[in-house]
């Protein structure tokens, strides 16, 4: 068990070594700059003077040098945009992002997974039907288009909801307020990773129904739910465990467009907004920290396939 | 009869729905290739002085903002749109399929080498990794295909592994190599089969992903470009106009649910009748 | 257990609902105005719009522009100017506070502009200072600036951008290493100072209590981070926001809302569509004049603006009253008239209506514009159809701004752009217009126009120099530098309940945030 953590570490490590190079090759690659340097009144000179504050003159290689220098010695850099460490941008919209794509996770689970379950136990019934199609439905809108429908139902026509932000302003605010602002992001971007959870857990659960153990099970004479919890739930759930895995890092720095139309200060909207405007060291400082994030997510994950299904051997060859 | 068994039944109307849901996927795909030729306007062509007509002679489904005919932008957003999203799709299930097969047979180190690049795509937001190619190679179609698709398949590729890796240990796959079955006759015989429905779902839930997200990247303004017409540059533009002109939203947005509910419907119908254990 | 839960959501969502429902963010007294990014609190090194909106609430200038954009003292109490124009002298309000309490002094206002013609501080402000060879202080409320020649355009643009800052807040820090201040902590002496600053979220400023000039009406001035417009909108028509500048795609939404109304300031900006005058295409004057007359503007202002523009009468903008010459015409669309002088200019139409030039060369080029900007991008597309209608064969191209700029603009490397000119209010425009500057990207050269325009930044005669303005806008008729589309009007959406909101550009009317007010 050490031996395979240890193992585990240093593919992590190998993994965010080829995400740095790889981010950094990507967005120096690209014609174009910093948006910081756009501006047509610059002159000639004052260009140069920016270039050199911000380590732009130095030859590529050189710059991925103390790039690399400064990710080991656990210096993520200073954005060009905003003129703070990397650090404490990233740190600033943490806790937002973590409530936002926490939230929405715990939606998605605690409603995509039973649903799923139940509508492949009792596959074709009245809740299979209503349920699949509002998850077909809710997987074929474009987001944007739903957090917009969103807020001119709920912020303007009938205004119970705010129509965006974290909290209210220039108020104490309290734990009441910041629940109102969250009600829309979460449910918006909860909506898709619901439906994809419940599609795959009826789809898997299904494929499960039909293994022979269950089969078997059912032979026994155990009742049909008995069958489904203790059986299928387990053999089913390797999917959507890797279903899970994909939609961490969706929900965490992909959730820029939600973030976006609510106005939520969450780190995806930072990353859109820093990859626009050419913000260097932020763009790579925020692909490290969410990619160092999934890593782990996906080493946990790891240890869950051992968990659901005995049959994955550690050294499996 | 259990409910959950799939009965001869439950596969007619399975077939049932991939015949509608496939029928309708051929009739956009057409009305998208079709449609230009025979309806034959300039998408293009701006009329200022006739923005944002209302349905009516002339312009059968209005025009926009900038009087552009909105029948034709929609007949030739539906091409941009529709082969975005299949030509993605096809990109992306091509490396899944492939990178993820290799990683599950093709021994330790493969594995290693093929995971760990896998790991990286996955763990870099898609987003970032889009705006980021799309900067390489332009907000083109084949720009958009190669972003999109490009880094799209890595969930595909794991789910391939890990049900091969699952599948690998199970008896009759033993018995099977015990036998003296080759790797590739592993894969075709005994593999694929099991793994049809999971990669169908994939790759079919794929085509509406890479339609949703060019509509998501003319959001942030990296979809196609004006003045040419997508599906999802006319719902982005169309925000604007919400009160105004409605149906600027209503066509391309019905579009896009219209599309990507058939083409989901079809890969679970599909699903459903290719169900391997049913076939054995 | 599974469908007790999934029917308790609901519930709770309504009752969430249900218990604070009708509060608005920022209590009755507050003005709320949204950015799109998190601001620089730092006027020196702020490089965007947003940063330079809020920091005009925070940060107090010398001077600041009054209703007709002329400077008016706001730290300065006066000011004397010696005779061969090279110094300024200014008497600084006296017992003036920053926020933090500490006495404003002219060592402020030395330590500032030293900061800003320092090449290696960071300053964004340095090209528009570059005449400013020294800064004295006299007294501890006597400033005295010294000049490298006479400079007509410096008190405008003292009063633009130019925020005084604290020198007691960076000893021994360089200004980008002050990063709590130019994140949260901000010390300014304006009607405003920052009291809360989250990330992405916003930034509240309460009323200074220390304030030199007149009582603020309002408690609070809220910026709120919100990067999408038409999010912007839906939280006006929402009511969490009070002023929104808006695109004319927006007009339609927000003119039916009863609770806002929608005002047209005119701004100081140009936008125009500049030829590479490096290319031959465009280096005749005839061809620029024939391409002047070939765009049917009013179809733009009308369509695309949706009115909120003014039909323009070469490059220095209408709103410059005390310099612009109304007595111009307003360029007409004559395509005729265009397509001969085109004519003369050596350009024949072939069998498909393309023009082609002796070595049978077709005039096509293409048009760079900025992506994402539908304003811009339509106005694009009707040049480009204009233009065809004369034979001319544009292709568009669109470019994020930063790449537009940085590898195609300032290298010269382009045929046209549709771009556009935000300026100080002065129609000074040497930089851009004449011979070899470093902004002329359109490579423009005139004699003629280069000593009008060298003469204008120097003489300080007003009636003077409206004279040599009215000459060079004379001058433009016959060799446009570049084709002027419009004058654009800024479209705000606020809301009605503001009173007391100047009539000018949100950056100017912010200098005067004091005034503005919310009915109860």
């Amino acid at each position: 068990m050490t031996a395979f953590l240890l193992r585990r570490a240093a593919h992590a490590l190998t993994v965010i070594f080829v995400v740095c190079t790889a981010t950094f090759a990507l967005v120096h690659l690209a014609p174009g700059g910093p948006a910081v340097l756009a501006d047509p009144k610059l002159s000639l000179e004052e260009q140069a003077a920016i270039e050199q504050r911000l380590g732009l003159d130095r030859p590529v290689a050189a710059q991925y040098a103390l790039w690399m220098g400064r990710v080991v010695r656990g210096d993520l850099g200073k954005s060009f945009l905003y003129e703070v460490p990397n650090r404490r941008a990233i740190g600033e919209r943490l806790p937002n992002t973590a409530l936002l794509a926490g939230t929405a996770l715990l939606l998605s689970v605690l409603l995509g997974v039973p649903l799923g379950l139940w509508s492949a136990v009792r596959r074709g019934g009245l809740v299979d039907r209503v349920v699949s199609g509002l998850a077909f439905v809710a997987m074929a809108v474009p987001t944007f288009w739903l957090a917009i429908g969103a807020i001119f139902t709920f912020a303007i026509a009938v205004p119970i909801f705010p129509a965006g932000g974290a909290s209210s302003a220039g108020e104490a605010g309290g734990f009441m307020d910041r629940l109102r602002h969250l009600v829309m992001p979460a449910a918006v971007l909860a909506a898709v990773t619901t439906a994809e959870l419940l599609r795959y857990m009826r789809s898997s659960a299904q494929t499960a129904l039909q293994q022979p153990f269950v089969r078997v099970a059912r032979a026994k004479g155990l009742r049909n739910r008995a069958v489904a919890w203790r059986h299928v739930f387990r053999t089913a759930l390797i999917p959507v465990v890797t279903a899970l895995g994909i939609q961490f890092p969706r929900l965490v720095g992909g959730a820029a467009i939600t973030e976006t139309v609510f106005a939520w200060p969450g780190l995806g909207r930072l990353g859109v907004q820093a990859a626009l405007g050419r913000d260097y060291p932020l763009v790579m400082a925020i692909t490290l920290f969410v990619s160092a994030a999934v890593v782990i997510v996906n080493m946990l994950m790891d240890l869950l396939y051992l968990w659901i299904d005995p049959r994955i051997r550690l050294d499996a060859s | 009869m259990n409910a959950a068994m799939v009965t001869p039944d439950g596969r007619r109307t399975a077939r049932r729905r991939a015949a509608f849901a496939g029928g309708m996927v051929v009739f956009l795909a057409l009305a998208a290739i079709a449609g230009p030729i025979l309806y034959d306007t300039d998408p293009n062509a701006l009329d200022l002085t006739q923005a944002a007509a209302p349905p009516g002679a002339g312009h059968p489904l209005g025009t926009d903002e900038s009087g552009r005919d909105v029948l034709g932008r929609l007949l030739a957003g539906g091409r941009v749109s529709l082969a975005v999203g299949f030509a993605a799709v096809a990109c992306s299930g091509l490396l899944g399929l492939s990178l993820g097969a290799l990683a599950g047979l093709g021994g330790r180190r493969v594995d290693t080498i093929v995971m760990r690049f896998t790991d990286a795509m996955m763990a870099i937001p898609a987003l970032f990794l889009i705006i980021t190619t799309l900067a390489l190679f332009g907000t083109s179609v084949p720009g958009l295909v190669i972003a999109i698709g490009g880094t799209s398949w890595m969930g595909l590729a794991r789910l391939v592994r890990a049900e091969l890796l699952s599948i690998r240990e199970q008896a009759y796959v033993e018995a099977a190599r015990a036998l003296g079955a080759r790797p590739a006759r592993l894969l075709t015989h005994h593999a694929l089969p099991h793994l049809l429905p999971n990669v169908l779902v994939n790759v079919t839930f794929g085509v509406g992903t890479a339609i949703l997200m060019e509509s998501a990247l003319s959001f942030i303004g990296l979809g196609i470009q004006p003045p040419s017409a997508s599906w999802g540059n006319m719902l982005t533009n169309a925000q604007s106009y919400l009160y105004s002109s409605p149906w600027l939203a209503v066509y391309p947005g019905l579009l896009i649910l219209t599309t990507v509910v058939a083409v989901n419907v079809l890969g679970d119908a599909l699903r459903d009748a290719a169900e391997p254990e049913a076939r054995a | 257990m599974r469908r007790f839960r999934v029917w308790l959501l609901p519930a709770i969502a309504a009752a969430i609902a249900g218990s604070c429902a009708g509060e608005k963010g920022g209590g009755p007294n507050a003005l709320r105005i949204p950015l799109i990014n998190d601001p620089i609190l730092n006027p020196v090194l702020a490089p965007d719009i947003g940063s330079v909106l809020i920091n005009k609430v925070i940060f107090s200038s010398l001077v600041r522009p009054d209703e007709q954009l002329r400077p008016v003292p706001d730290l300065a109490l006066s000011w004397s100017t010696s005779a061969d124009g090279l110094e300024y002298t200014f008497n600084l309000k006296p017992g003036v506070k920053w926020h933090d309490g500490e006495p404003f002094t002219a060592n402020d206002v030395k330590f500032t502009f030293d900061q800003i013609i320092d090449v290696k501080s960071g300053s964004r402000l340095r090209s528009d200072f570059a005449a400013v060879a020294g800064i004295d202080v006299i007294d501890s409320l006597t400033v005295r600036f010294r000049l490298k020649a006479p400079f007509a355009p410096f008190l405008a643009l003292l009063g633009y951008n130019a925020g005084i800052l604290p020198a007691h807040k960076f000893r021994d820090r360089k200004l980008t290493d002050a990063t709590d201040f130019s994140r949260s902590a901000p010390v300014g002496t304006g009607p405003f100072r920052v009291v809360q600053a989250a990330a992405g979220s916003a930034i509240v400023l309460e009323r200074n209590p220390f304030y030199h000039g007149t009582k603020p009406a309002l408690d609070q001035v809220i910026f709120r981070i919100v990067p999408d417009v038409n999010a912007q909108v839906a939280q006006l028509l929402a009511g969490e926001l009070d002023i929104v500048p808006i695109e004319p795609a927006n007009l339609p939404s927000v003119e039916r809302a009863t609770a806002v109304t929608v005002v047209r300031n005119p701004i100081v900006q140009h936008v125009y569509v500049g030829f590479n005058q490096s290319r031959p295409f465009f280096k005749p004057p005839l061809v620029r004049q024939a391409l002047d007359l070939a765009i049917n503007r009013q179809a733009i202002v009308d369509g695309v603006l949706k009115g909120a523009a003014d039909l323009p009468r070469g490059t220095i903008p209408m709103v410059l009253s005390g310099f612009f010459d109304p007595s111009l015409p307003a360029p007409g669309y004559l395509p005729d008239s265009a397509r001969a002088m085109l004519g003369r200019a050596g350009w024949r139409p072939d069998e498909r209506n393309l023009l082609r030039n002796a070595d049978g060369k077709p005039f096509a080029f293409t048009l760079l514009v900025d992506k994402g900007n539908p304003t811009r991008e339509q106005s694009a597309l009707a040049v480009q159809q204009d233009l065809r209608r004369v034979g001319i064969d544009a292709s568009i191209g669109t470019l994020e701004f930063a790449t537009l700029v940085r590898d195609r603009v300032l290298p010269g490397d382009y045929d046209a752009v549709l771009i556009w000119w935000t300026t100080p209010p002065d129609p000074d425009q040497y930089a851009f217009y004449a011979t070899g500057q470093d902004n002329n990207h359109v490579r423009y050269s005139n004699a003629r126009v280069d000593s009008l325009l060298a003469a204008g930044r120097a003489t300080l005669d007003s009636v003077q120099r409206r004279a040599l303005y009215n000459e060079f806008q004379r001058e433009e008729l016959a060799d446009p530098p570049v084709l002027v589309l419009f004058y654009p009007r800024e479209l705000l959406a606020v809301s009605r309940r503001l009173r007391g909101l100047p009539a000018l550009g949100l950056r100017d009317a912010l200098r005067h945030v004091e005034r503005i007010a919310v009915a109860r």
